[in-house]
């Protein structure tokens, strides 16, 4: 049986979590502009109204994650604060930016908090767990399991 | 047998052992998310009413992850309690599903070698 067959939902969950994670910030209508004013051109966007949601469901799937570590037993017995620290590095720029969005709270400290929130998980990104963001792509070729890409080479 | 279960422990053999499977067991073990997906993969969890202790990730956690967390300092009991997890735990039936595509059967080989090399596995007379 494959993992999406024992674990369907948070397959699902997590599948929704990485594509909102890299599409709603890359094609916001917000971010675009202020790449438009650096650089003189950017992506197209996404209707606010949509990647408001997009960040809306993120946050369930983060909630989802953090439930699931706290509660389940199986996830209780290997995760430490590491694990947290992670889940809630990825998470803050996102909730930042939702509050920033709707104005909760001190808009100036909120948009500060967001972009600190924000290069803090970028600057991760290399230095801990976060970079699966590029091994799963390359493990997708290199290893030999039921989503390999070409043909993998694995040897033991 | 009495002379070899009571002796120290050779930490800086088991130092050499870990600083030459440095690069690919401490890789594997900063990639794994701790997710839990490998648990249904093994089918002694399975067996053991989906016991946490039972999961390949908290298997090779708590046995070679100990091991390079202590850098190789451990002391007899630390290694009986290792070799619980990497031999009543686990029969290396290489069969553990990892979607990172971590090896695990291989950290719990390297486990149980260091833990044989201190006269740490099981007998059976």
């Amino acid at each position: 049986m494959t993992i999406i067959g024992t674990s369907p939902v948070t397959i699902v969950f997590s599948c929704i979590f990485h594509l909102c994670l890299l599409i709603t910030p890359i094609f916001l209508l917000a971010h675009n502009i202020l790449i438009e004013d650096a650089v003189g051109f950017s992506l197209f966007s996404f209707s606010e109204r949509f990647t408001d949601r997009l960040t809306f469901i993120f946050l369930i799937c983060a909630a989802y994650f953090l439930i699931r570590r706290v509660f389940l037993p199986r996830l209780r017995a290997i995760s430490s604060v590491y694990d947290y620290v992670i889940l809630v590095v990825t998470t803050a720029p996102f909730l930042t930016g939702y509050l920033v969005y709707y104005q909760v709270f001190d808009y100036k400290i909120m948009i500060i908090l967001h972009m600190l929130t924000g290069e803090l998980m970028l600057i991760a990104i290399p230095f801990t767990k976060i970079y699966h963001m590029v091994f799963f792509f390359i493990g997708r070729f290199v290893l030999i399991h039921q989503h390999t890409l070409g043909k993998g080479s694995r040897t033991w | 047998m009495i002379e070899e279960q009571t002796a120290a422990v050779d930490i800086k053999f088991i130092r050499d052992m870990l600083d030459k499977n440095k690069g690919k067991m401490k890789l594997s073990l900063s990639v794994c998310a701790h997710c839990s997906l490998c648990a249904e993969s093994c089918f002694l969890f399975n067996a053991y009413n989906k016991d946490p202790k039972y999961m390949p990730s908290y298997k090779f956690i708590h046995s070679i992850g100990i091991l390079y967390k202590k850098k190789g300092k451990v002391d007899r009991s630390m290694l009986e309690e290792i070799s619980i997890n990497i031999w009543k735990r686990c029969v290396l039936c290489t069969r553990c599903y990892c979607p990172f595509g971590i090896d695990i059967p291989s950290m719990i080989a390297l486990a149980r070698s260091i833990c044989r090399s201190q006269g740490v596995f099981p007998r059976y007379d």
